[in-house]
């Protein structure tokens, strides 16, 4: 049994490969053998009474080969015999075609035509993904369901995520900022998403938050991706897709969990024990700045063995570490500092429940938050 | 005047009854009986061939290359009956009327999309879970359980933007509308220790652990699946987890509130906070008390908020 799978493995990848060379390689081997499937019916027939040809009976040598041939080639029934495997060939692409358009949820011609395509290398499917859609339905409904080999133009500003039929695994690519990218999409990779650029970029608008702050999720390239002929490359976790289609599909989905989050927070600071305020951090950070104390048994024991440094005493060593936990972080000049502080731990606190629950870990989510209030 | 279109069932038996008619064209147009038989097996062979020719380019998921020996029963089977739509999960639902009718038919094919999981019991009645792609489900395989994979999120409570039991006295007349309110106030229907009735209302969110990549996670959703057939609750899941976890967190609620007292809470945020703190703790905590609650809680990643209070 393994050895016979491990036969159709190495027979279809040396005689089923999806690309021009092998299609038309193809179509020659199907011409050829059908060529040589009609010479042989042809030799095989033994006594040919009647043809589409007929000659005058002479007895000239070579008029009576002719006559033979001719007889023999165009016979019905050598025709008839060799036009069968053609018909077959067709005939079984149309049932195969009528019998899956239910499972790829195409119509039975463009199954057809991507079977063809596949098969005999014709021209392959040419799309352009612009940010408004204007290709026919049937041609996304073919790259979705059946996938490539397409050509595809990305447009400045869009992305799009394919998946890959063995692997499972998905890839974000994203063309060129100034000008059109075209890449191909192989045979077996389906195209999962087209997602513009411009609706990561996501404004909650709920009445009891929009007076407070305005929030942007921002998609940015994690370090893990490469650059291939201007394409940006990365891949993605299903999770991670999972995310970007449920943020470009329904976004209120998205802002209702963000309305959760922030009110929790916001329920949560308001328990928390109020802050102190920012002179008395100062003052507290003044103290940390007194010299620190020091150990006076280990000044002791330096006088008795080093007389030459004496009052030498070694500072405490735990409190080295005080100054950095006081400190209040750093703010701009112009902001308070109390409204810094809160924009940053609700940024981190969004940040840390989305990832959580969608379980991120490829993505980076910049949320940018605005005091409207100003 | 519209133009019938031919069905698919009907246009594959004119292309097979061409296809038989080729194949037998031998018999008519060769005299000699061996010249015959070698060319009938051979073309018999040449569309076999051909079959396989084309099914190599459609995307279907091989998982294992002894699929190859059921897909020509598939494909007589896919030829035979028209099934419409039938062979998909998509967004975590199937065609309804599988799960109801007695006398299972068999699918020979099935695509389950990128936002859905299915959970199928073979003739040796161990589960397999079916990841999107599109699969060949062998002889004997029965469709369990359906589950959605997506975020999703739905209100927990009475859905009225008054009192409900306001909305009930002006809901007299409409008695769809009466049994929905009454029915949707008893789900989260609680009472504090000093006898106060408290209508909440939840909002919640859910979304089910990556089970594309985790294989401990598709042990779980087998084991999940387990309970739930133990259960006798089979078919589309979606309804039901919605169910099951609105009923998890009123339960939690309710057994805080029982313990509390109306006259000690002074300030409704601080109800809330409480609330939220307690809540979102109980669903993060791995040991609750029943085992179908454990399996959630494994499964699912929930979030939820208290949306209103209504005091009765």
């Amino acid at each position: 049994m393994g050895r016979l799978r491990r036969f159709f493995r190495e027979s279809a990848r040396a005689f089923l490969p999806v690309n021009p060379t092998a299609g038309k390689l193809r179509t020659l081997l199907f011409l050829l053998s059908i060529f040589i499937f009609w010479t042989t019916i042809a030799q095989m027939q033994t006594i040919p009474t009647s043809g589409l040809v007929r000659f005058q009976s002479e007895d000239r040598f070579i008029t009576t080969i002719l006559r033979d041939l001719a007889v023999r080639y165009f016979h019905p029934i050598t025709l008839g015999i060799t036009a069968a495997p053609v018909l077959i060939v067709f005939i079984s692409l149309r049932l195969v075609s009528i019998s899956l358009a239910d499972l790829a949820r195409t119509d039975t011609p463009n199954i057809k035509h991507y079977l063809t395509r596949c098969a005999f290398g014709r021209r392959p499917m040419q799309t352009a993904i612009k940010p408004e859609l204007t290709d026919s339905p049937k041609t996304m409904d073919t790259l979705t369901q059946l996938g490539g080999p397409a050509s595809l133009t990305i447009a400045p500003g869009m992305m799009i995520i394919i998946q890959s039929g063995i692997s499972r695994r998905y890839l974000l690519l994203q063309g060129n900022d100034t000008g059109d990218t075209t890449i191909t999409l192989e045979h077996k990779q389906l195209l999962t998403a087209v997602i513009p650029v411009k609706d990561l970029q996501f404004s909650h608008q709920h009445d009891s938050i929009r007076s407070l702050y305005q929030f942007t999720i921002m998609y940015k390239n994690t370090s893990d991706g490469s650059l291939q002929k201007n394409v940006k490359m990365q891949p993605l976790s299903a999770c991670d897709v999972q995310f970007l289609m449920s943020v470009v599909q329904s976004r209120k989905s998205l802002g209702l969990l963000i309305d959760t989050i922030i009110e929790t927070f916001l329920s949560q600071q308001a328990s928390i024990e109020p802050q102190v305020p920012h002179e008395e951090r100062a003052a507290s950070s003044q103290r940390e700045k007194q010299p620190l104390k020091t150990h006076d048994n280990y000044t002791q024991t330096v006088k008795h063995f080093l007389p030459k440094r004496q009052g030498f005493s070694r500072p405490r060593s735990h409190k080295r570490y005080a100054p950095s936990m006081t400190n209040p972080p750093a703010c701009d000049a112009g902001k308070d500092f109390d409204n810094v502080f809160s924009e940053n731990t609700l940024e981190a606190t969004l940040l840390r429940e989305l990832q959580s629950f969608y379980n991120l870990k490829h993505i980076n989510i910049s949320l940018l938050v605005k005091d409207k209030s100003k | 005047m519209s133009k019938k279109k031919p069905q698919s069932g009907s246009r594959a038996w004119v292309v097979i009854i061409l296809t038989i008619g080729v194949c037998l064209s031998p018999l008519v147009l060769t005299t000699g009986s061996l010249q015959r038989a070698l060319l009938i097996s051979l073309f018999s062979m040449g569309m076999v061939a051909s079959i396989g020719f084309w099914l190599f380019f459609f995307p279907f998921d091989f998982k294992d290359n002894s699929h190859f020996i059921s897909l020509p029963a598939v494909f007589c089977r896919l030829l035979r009956q028209n099934y419409d739509g039938k062979l998909q999960i998509k967004n975590g639902v199937f065609w309804r009327d599988y799960f109801s009718i007695q006398e299972k038919p068999h699918i020979p094919a099935l695509m389950v999309d990128r936002n859905s999981v299915a959970v199928i019991t073979n003739t040796r009645s161990s589960r397999i879970v079916l990841h999107p792609g599109n699969h060949l489900v062998e002889r004997g395989a029965q469709i369990v359980h359906v589950f959605n994979t997506s975020p999703q999120y739905f209100q927990y409570g009475p859905g009225t933007s008054a009192h409900p039991v306001v909305e009930l006295e002006r809901a007299n007349s409409n008695l769809r509308r009466v049994h929905t309110l009454k029915r949707e106030s008893a789900n989260t229907r609680c009472q504090t220790r000093d006898g106060v009735v408290l209508i909440p209302v939840f909002m919640i969110h859910y979304r089910m652990h990556s089970v594309h990549s985790n294989r401990q996670t598709s042990a779980r959703l087998k084991a999940f699946s387990a309970l739930l057939e133990k259960e006798q609750t089979t078919g589309n899941m979606g309804k039901r987890i919605e169910a099951l976890i609105g009923k998890m967190i009123t339960g939690q609620f309710r057994r805080m509130i029982e313990t509390m007292e109306m006259a000690n809470w002074s300030q409704g945020t601080l109800i809330n906070r409480d609330m939220h703190a307690f809540l979102q703790s109980q669903i993060s905590s791995p040991t609750p008390n029943k085992a179908i609650e454990k399996a959630i809680c494994d499964l699912y990643t929930i979030r939820t908020r208290i949306q209103e209070i209504w005091v009765d």
